[in-house]
């Protein structure tokens, strides 16, 4: 198991994409390793492939707001409390080995995983309220006992609002449209967020 | 491998010589997309050390965040977006000012006038 590995599990659609990636910044900016799959990997691929994450990931977080449909017509999504239940069956399979995993669950409103998920009750669970100030410094604040270095999540916000403006100028001027899911892979988001980081941590300092 | 005929022989160089086109086409795709991904990943490097003369203005707890970049924080937090364009406008060495939604992206970018 990796000290430093960060499992996600959480909704890939354009709407949750910003908070998607403000967690992997987040993280990032942190010196943790997020771990994700693709959204091309197909079914059997995907599910070898997060728990491969699952097992050898010291941390997870838990994306559960797709609890209810995004729109009227929409049906919820399980996905997530699927990918959820692996984690914790892992946790529990063997205490010896994978006892110190931890979980953060985060959902859009408060206390409304009581009324469909009422089991996970007494774990780290944290609302959002799909407010991405707000999810960076539950993360950060979540991670801070657990990592040596923290900066204040305020210093994360501005560095993600400067980012955020790079990441769209270089996407257009590439070509690819800077609001879509699908404009790049996650792996890739993630190598872009690791040349940033560093880069502008320097600048800074 | 064993081939009895020409009928055969010619059956097994097509099956043969299309494998080796995806191979190569599955090897130049991935070239171009590994050189792609080389280019954007140190342009974001070149992006975020350099220093352009914006300056962001960001909804945060609080108000409106004023940061230059370059800055380790804010120079100003205003409760009000019009405040804060204000301070930004009157930032010296500010070339452009790029106000953020909510989410981080970008509402507008506009050059500062002189």
């Amino acid at each position: 198991m990796n000290d430093n590995w960060v499992f996600i599990n959480c909704p890939f659609d354009n709407t949750y994409f910003p908070l998607l990636k403000s967690i992997l910044f987040t993280l990032i900016y942190l010196e943790l390793e997020p771990r994700i799959s693709e959204t091309t990997d197909s079914g059997e691929v995907r599910l070898t492939r997060i728990t491969d994450f699952m097992i050898n990931s010291r941390y997870s977080i838990h994306d559960l707001s797709r609890m209810g449909p995004l729109k009227n017509n929409d049906l919820p999504r399980f996905n997530m409390p699927f990918e959820c239940g692996i984690d914790f069956g892992i946790k529990a399979s063997n205490p010896a080995m994978f006892g110190q995993k931890q979980f953060l669950i985060l959902e859009k409103e408060q206390y409304r995983y009581q009324k469909v998920i009422s089991d996970i009750s007494g774990n780290d669970i944290k609302f959002h309220k799909e407010d991405i100030e707000r999810l960076i410094k539950i993360i950060r604040d979540w991670f801070r006992p657990k990592i040596q270095k923290t900066p204040y999540p305020k210093e994360i916000w501005l560095a993600f609002n400067e980012f955020e403006y790079d990441y769209e100028q270089i996407l257009i001027e590439a070509g690819y449209n800077p609001k879509s899911i699908d404009s790049m892979e996650f792996s890739e988001i993630i190598e872009n967020m690791k040349s940033w980081i560093p880069e502008y941590k320097l600048k800074i300092s | 491998m064993f081939i009895a005929n020409i009928n055969e022989l010619e059956s097994f160089y097509h099956i043969a010589s299309s494998n080796i086109i995806a191979i190569l086409i599955t090897d130049i795709v991935q070239k171009a997309k590994m050189a792609t991904k080389t280019k954007l990943s140190s342009k974001f490097k070149s992006a975020a050390s350099t220093n352009s003369g914006r300056v962001h203005v960001v909804p945060s707890k609080g108000g409106w965040s004023v940061k230059k970049e370059g800055a380790s924080r804010s120079v100003a937090v205003k409760p009000t977006k019009e405040g804060a364009l204000n301070a930004a406008k009157n930032l010296k060495s500010v070339e452009r000012i790029v106000i953020h939604k909510k989410d981080g992206t970008i509402q507008k970018n506009t050059k500062k006038r002189k």
